[in-house]
């Protein structure tokens, strides 16, 4: 008997099972469906992780004030030790004597807190920096205004810059060039809007604001600036500069103290998290469509002893050992790549519902589609096997006799 | 060329029915001629084999177009000719215009029709029925019979098992099987002829009438 003639035998058999033959499907739609969606999720987040990173540009260096090790086994990691911020101004200099410009060294403070203007409240990040900060993290995009000056920073004048959200918040459709925000109690002086920057991993970063960072210090009561950003020369000079850094910050701080991280660095370290992420997610899918694949043989089971009576009538008339056996595994081939496919379905349109509410990307390639169907079409080969064979064994005889 | 269309010699059959061992046929000899009438008469319960059951023996969500091309799908014959050849031989039963019935919209009676049109398909020399009438009332058992009797004439050997005297008549030969073994042959004297049937009215189900 051809293939072709048992595809249709398969599928006569299928639809006159319609509901049995929907539910059998049903745990390999959810197996595929949620193996391509989590994977796809995991992989759009990581691709999105990377964007993020290669966007504070390769050049970026970030001293952070506490130990930090982005290499090696995730495992043995534990949590940063989170010693006694013993960054201050003095330590911008000396990062900015070890490689040779003061300019290309900032310091950032930041903070969380209510700001008030317009006769409004919003809950923002507030970020003190020097005049250089939008040079060096690549910021040089206002919509309006302009940023703060060296002049500014060092006489701690009263001055904000905001971003589009917390511009949407408080002062609605108005121009905000020119108004005043509250911050700890001082009104400072909004001079500049950023360009609308969008959110990335669900951060909005729209909503930071940023004033010069002595004007910080005096708000925040702090003068230990939680990150140094340094901008390096080029792509080729920041190992070379992060490595002079550390040789200045040793002398003075302990090892545990300090820590000098390059973009690279970031991004091995994110992509790796990503990737134990998404392999995670997709072996808890991969579970589901075994059990999918359980749900098949267990209704392939049920159906050959109901049907022995039709196996018996089949091998009365001349039905081969092998027909049979073609017969029963092609219906569970069949079940299982149907469910594949609308599984498949399913997990796009999941994903694009779930770029559509939370703006995150999910990559559905064609390399996780084609694995889950060829999975899925392995399913229904593994699990069909034992129930086909049992029902190709049976005795015409004994199996016309049966009721 | 042997006159013998088949010969036993001491015929035995053992089968097992749960723990038991039935001794359904404990030495049989016979031999039944090309083009023969056989019937043989034993208490029910003997020799399960044939190719036209008491049961009929039709796939329920099967059309009777599709049953009847069954033995031909596993022959491999291809799609259009297996439906020619089936269509021919619903014809030949008096079936030709319920090709897309299911056995659940068909009397006993017609489902015995298509049972029989599928032994049929493969023109084979000899059909083998197993209590054909069994579960028929008395005038579609003789409209059965009475099928059998053409396929007999156009030179179809036929062996029909049944435990009805009446039945057994409509052949040339009977056989008695007792315990096992043949217990005696005789020729049937005043054959009896099933009065041609006349095919099923399309939609009907019942097969209700009188024995004749």
């Amino acid at each position: 008997m051809k293939l072709l003639e048992s595809v249709r035998t398969a599928l006569t058999a299928l639809r006159a099972n319609k509901m049995r033959s929907l539910l059998t499907m049903l745990g390999v739609v959810i197996g595929v469906g949620s193996v391509i969606l989590l994977v796809s999720l995991g992989s759009g987040a990581r691709s999105e992780i990377t964007t993020t990173i290669q966007g504070l540009g390769s050049n970026l260096i970030v001293v952070v004030p506490f130990k930090m090790n982005l290499g090696g086994n995730l495992m043995q990691q534990g949590a940063p030790q989170l010693a006694t911020n013993k960054f201050t101004l003095r330590t911008l200099d000396e990062v900015g004597t070890a490689v040779g410009n003061q300019d290309m060294v900032s310091g950032e403070i930041q903070r969380s807190m209510y700001m008030s203007g317009g006769g409004k409240r919003y809950f923002g990040m507030v970020t003190g920096t020097r005049a250089n900060e939008f040079d060096v993290r690549n910021l040089k995009t206002l919509e309006g205004g302009r940023y703060f000056s060296s002049a500014e920073e060092d006489s701690a004048r009263l001055v904000i810059v905001i971003g589009q959200t917390v511009a949407k918040e408080l002062f609605g459709t108005q121009d905000p060039i020119g108004q005043y925000v509250t911050v700890k109690g001082r009104k400072l002086k909004v001079i500049g809007v950023q360009e609308v920057k969008g959110k990335t991993l669900m951060f909005d970063q729209d909503a930071l604001s940023w004033i010069p960072i002595t004007t910080a210090i005096r708000l925040f009561g702090t003068s230990n600036p939680g990150t140094i950003v340094v901008k390096a020369e080029s792509t080729d000079t920041v190992v070379p500069e992060a490595e002079k850094i550390k040789a200045v910050l040793g002398k003075t701080l302990a090892s545990d103290e300090f820590s000098v991280i390059t973009q690279s660095d970031i991004l091995g370290f994110a992509q790796n998290i990503t990737k134990i992420l998404t392999y995670l997610l997709g072996g808890l899918a991969g579970i589901s469509l075994l059990v999918g694949g359980i749900g098949i043989m267990n209704i392939m089971l049920v159906s050959v002893t109901e049907r022995t009576r039709e196996i018996g009538i089949r091998k009365a008339v001349g039905a081969k050992t092998r027909d049979i056996m073609l017969q029963f595994i092609v219906e569970a081939v069949t079940l299982s790549l149907l469910g594949g496919f609308i599984g498949v379905m399913l997990a796009v349109m999941g994903s694009m519902l779930y770029h559509a509410l939370f703006h995150m990307k999910a990559q559905v390639t064609v390399w996780i589609v084609l694995m889950a169907f060829v999975f899925s079409m392995l399913v229904g080969v593994f699990f069909g096997v034992y129930p086909a064979r049992k029902a190709s064994r049976l005795d015409p005889i004994e199996s016309l006799r049966y009721e | 060329m042997d006159s013998k269309i088949i010969r036993t010699t001491d015929l035995v059959k053992h089968y097992r029915m749960g723990d038991q061992v039935v001794e359904a046929l404990r030495g049989v000899t016979l031999a039944v001629d090309h083009g023969e009438f056989l019937v043989i008469m034993g208490a029910s319960g003997n020799s399960k084999i044939g190719f036209v059951f008491q049961q009929f023996n039709l796939l329920a969500r099967t059309t009777a177009v599709h049953n009847v091309a069954l033995p031909l799908l596993y022959a491999g014959v291809g799609s259009s000719e297996r439906r020619r050849r089936a269509e021919a031989s619903l014809e030949k039963v008096g079936l030709g215009h319920r090709l897309g019935h299911y056995p659940n919209q068909m009397s006993g009676g017609g489902q015995q029709r298509v049972a029989i049109a599928r032994a049929l398909i493969n023109d084979p020399p000899i059909i083998m029925a197993d209590e054909p009438t069994g579960n028929l009332d008395t005038k579609s058992g003789v409209d059965i019979l009475s099928i059998l009797q053409e396929l007999n004439v156009q030179g179809i050997t036929l062996v029909m098992v049944t435990h009805e005297r009446e039945v057994a008549e409509h052949g040339d030969r009977i056989v008695h099987v007792r315990d096992g073994l043949v217990s005696g042959t005789e020729g049937v004297l005043e054959k009896r002829v099933a009065p041609k049937s006349v095919p099923e009215p399309a939609g009907s189900t019942g097969g209700e009438g009188e024995a004749s």
